[in-house]
């Protein structure tokens, strides 16, 4: 079957006034005198797009890239198809089934991609030396407590919480191999009641906390879960995670970069490191003799006042277990054989409880507390 | 079908295109939305990496709606070489810029400010370098995708030249106040230009900026018109009020930042619809120039709707914008002189493999 076709070679954009053949195994574009252009298998036809007033066909050749050939009769289209079922009728990508492998090769690489950041997560720390994240902690953590409001110190505080410390640690259980010299913790002077960890084992309690709590067993057990934390190395897997979960976010949404350097900083922990950090507390406290009860009792009181609500819901429990569930944890994980003695006596506990000097803003702590509690 | 015998005669008038216009649009919003929501549906299922398959699909569109005598443009690209684009830019731009980004914060954190602070100065200014290569390669890249009678489009050189120029105008235009501008977009258009071609025979642009500052000061002075209107408007309603930022105060505040905004921006749209012309009916391909004679009017109310539907559907009909603006440039392009398509033949400038990952690495992709 013969068409009047417009040939075009990549040698000129003037169309050649061609014929096109069409046979069930070949065709060929002819000149108008009747010589072969040249001449192809019909397997290497392709429609190139559908042109939407239907009265013209697109068709290349494959393997010559340059080629058009270019047919004022809608009828080829039904031929050419005839002739080779497997041709595509639309360009490729144009249709649903393309878009939907490409897009389960997507989720695939995203999959791969999840397991590489929680691969590194655990990989990234070990290779971080303990002198580059003791500076880095030191720093970050004196920025915290200026901006919280300064640090709270006094000899006999101090020594208080030293020796809070020193029974955590130096008893040799709980945090195995861990050395009371790589821990610093300090009090920062703010009503929040909070406690954090940061990397380098430098751990802060928030005058808040020391406030708050109903004895200095429960201090201790709450300082317990930070050195739990700092046990785990768990402040520089949160930092590995969330630096590797900003590069994944950027890849999915191609917004620019200069926000990921300011989540540095603000790192989170999972559920699972609060939950082993849980665990390392418990262990901690037992092998020092301390009563764990007091720890799930501050946790139980977080959870009657934050766990029925919908917004603590959805900005709290959503990266902290919930917080009856710790409690009831705590209390399931303590040990019947241990005689346990307090961890501070009167003196000490009164003397960690003045550590912050200021007690003349009873009123704006009283608003200050009912802030976030995240330990 | 046509049998043989009158089959010379139907050829010898098979050249069809003078009944055409020369530049045509022939896309509408009706075609694009099956293939916006379609790119929707995908771009959720696979948390937007779907995009460049996505961006493919529109421009495909677009391309082959747009025709220059009677024939569409043809847009070969695939969004498996713009993903791999940005992979490759991703490995081996950004992460070592994120790298150095941590690494700089970790400085500052550890207390050596002094060279943290640097370190990241230095990433920043990077930026500068890097924003341009990415247009130029996004530009590049499309060029070499883009066919018209199976001949294809070029931009050669590797763009580190056109890089270097844009960083070091973007301190001109600072230490200039911002009076560079016209003399810094003449620029750039001129090397541009000057590297693209079409098949063998590249386009041409050799004009001074010296007609842009007319428009230029107009748009200042626009501008200058809505500043004082506003400092009056807001000043006389302030003192009104006695003093106090208060009650009708504020919406006189308000309604003069507004008056102050839209002048702001009529004056913009009539420097933009000046340029327009000046680098359009400069620009040369053989033995003809193009000619713009799109109005002002027609541009602004381009750009309004533009805006409208970009806010209403909260950005998914971007595709229906890009097509309003290709059909208000190609309803209003003309070219005049003479132009001889029989002598020109393919490219010989080498075809990029992957495309635009800078240029998506800074969120860039403009069409």
């Amino acid at each position: 079957m013969k068409f009047k076709a417009r040939f075009f070679s990549g040698e000129s954009l003037e169309a050649t006034a061609a014929v096109l053949d069409l046979r069930e195994t070949v065709f060929e574009i002819r000149s108008l005198d009747g010589r072969i252009l040249f001449s192809r298998p019909s397997k290497d036809a392709c429609f190139l797009f559908a042109d939407k007033s239907g009265d013209r066909v697109d068709i290349g050749v494959i393997g010559e890239k340059d080629y058009r050939i270019i047919v004022e009769a809608p009828e080829v289209r039904d031929i050419l198809t005839s002739f080779l079922p497997q041709i595509a009728a639309a360009p490729r990508g144009q249709g649903w089934g393309f878009g939907l492998k490409i897009s389960a090769g997507l989720v695939g690489f995203m999959l791969l991609l999840g397991v590489a950041v929680w691969q590194l997560e655990r990989i990234v720390p070990a290779l971080i030396p303990d002198e580059y994240a003791r500076d880095m902690g030191l720093n970050i953590a004196n920025e915290y407590i200026e901006e919280t409001g300064g640090q709270c110190k006094n000899a006999k505080g101090t020594a208080a919480l030293q020796l809070m410390v020193n029974r955590l640690v130096g008893s040799g259980g709980g945090a195995r191999g861990m050395k009371v010299r790589d821990l610093t913790v300090r009090v920062a002077d703010s009503p929040t009641v909070n406690a954090f960890a940061v990397p380098g084992g430098q751990i802060v309690l928030f005058r808040g906390l020391i406030k708050e709590a109903s004895s200095a067993d429960e201090v201790a057990g709450v300082l317990a879960h930070e050195i739990g934390h700092v046990y785990h190395k768990h402040p520089l897997r949160g930092l590995t995670r969330s630096v590797g979960l900003s590069i994944i976010t950027t890849l999915f949404s191609g917004s620019n970069m200069s926000e990921l350097t300011q989540q540095l900083i603000v790192s989170g922990f999972s559920r699972s490191m609060e939950s082993d950090a849980d665990m390392e507390a418990l262990q901690m406290l037992g092998d020092a003799n301390i009563d764990p009860e007091p720890l799930a009792g501050f946790f139980q009181r977080l959870a009657e006042k934050y766990d029925g609500n919908l917004m603590a819901a959805l900005s709290f429990v959503s990266t902290h277990p919930a917080s009856a569930e710790r409690a009831e944890k705590i209390r399931l994980g303590k040990r019947p054989d241990k005689i346990f003695s307090p961890v501070l006596n009167a003196e000490q506990w009164q003397a960690l409880q003045n550590i912050c000097p200021k007690v003349d803003k009873k009123d704006a702590d009283k608003k200050d507390t009912e802030d976030e509690v995240t330990i | 079908m046509t049998t043989p015998s009158n089959l010379s005669s139907d050829i010898a008038s098979a050249d069809h295109t003078d009944h055409h216009h020369l530049f045509e649009f022939t896309g509408e919003a009706a075609e694009m939305w099956p293939i916006i929501f379609k790119n929707l549906v995908f771009n959720i299922l696979t948390l937007s990496l779907y995009r460049f398959w996505a961006r493919t699909n529109v421009r495909r569109y677009i391309w082959e709606n747009t025709k220059f005598k009677g024939d569409p443009l043809e847009y070969t690209g695939e969004g498996g070489e713009l993903f791999k684009g940005f992979l490759i830019v991703l490995l081996f731009v950004f992460l070592p810029l994120i790298g150095l980004a941590v690494w700089a914060q970790l400085l500052i954190a550890k207390g050596n400010a002094g060279l943290g602070a640097s370190l990241l100065f230095g990433v920043y200014m990077s930026f500068l370098w890097l924003v341009p290569l990415g247009i130029y390669k996004a530009h590049k890249y499309r060029l070499s995708r883009t066919r018209w009678r199976g001949i294809r489009g070029a931009l050669e050189g590797s763009g580190t030249g056109y890089a270097w120029s844009s960083f070091g105008y973007f301190f001109l235009i600072g230490i200039t106040g911002g009076l560079a501008f016209p003399f810094v977009e003449n620029a750039l258009w001129k090397k541009m230009i000057n590297k693209t071609s079409f098949g063998d025979e590249g386009f041409r642009y050799d004009m001074p900026p010296g007609p842009l500052y007319r428009a230029f000061f107009a748009y200042l002075g626009f501008g200058f018109l809505g500043f004082i209107a506003f400092a009056v408007f807001g000043g006389f309603s302030a003192l009104s009020s006695g003093g106090s930022i208060e009650g009708g105060a504020i919406v006189g505040f308000f309604i003069g930042y507004i008056a102050m905004l839209f002048s702001f921006g009529i004056g913009y749209a009539f420097y933009l619809h000046r340029q327009l012309i000046h680098f359009w009916d400069n620009t040369h391909y053989q033995g003809c120039r193009f000619s713009f004679t799109g109005e002002l009017g027609d541009m602004i109310k381009m750009y309004i709707g533009n805006f409208i539907l970009i806010v209403v559907t909260l950005g998914i009909a971007f595709p229906i914008t890009q097509m309003r603006f290709v059909r208000y440039v190609m309803d209003h392009m003309k070219m005049v002189g003479p132009l001889d398509l029989s002598v020109i033949s393919q490219s010989t400038e080498e075809e990029p493999s992957f495309g635009e990952g800078l240029a998506e690495g800074f969120d860039m992709g403009s069409i």
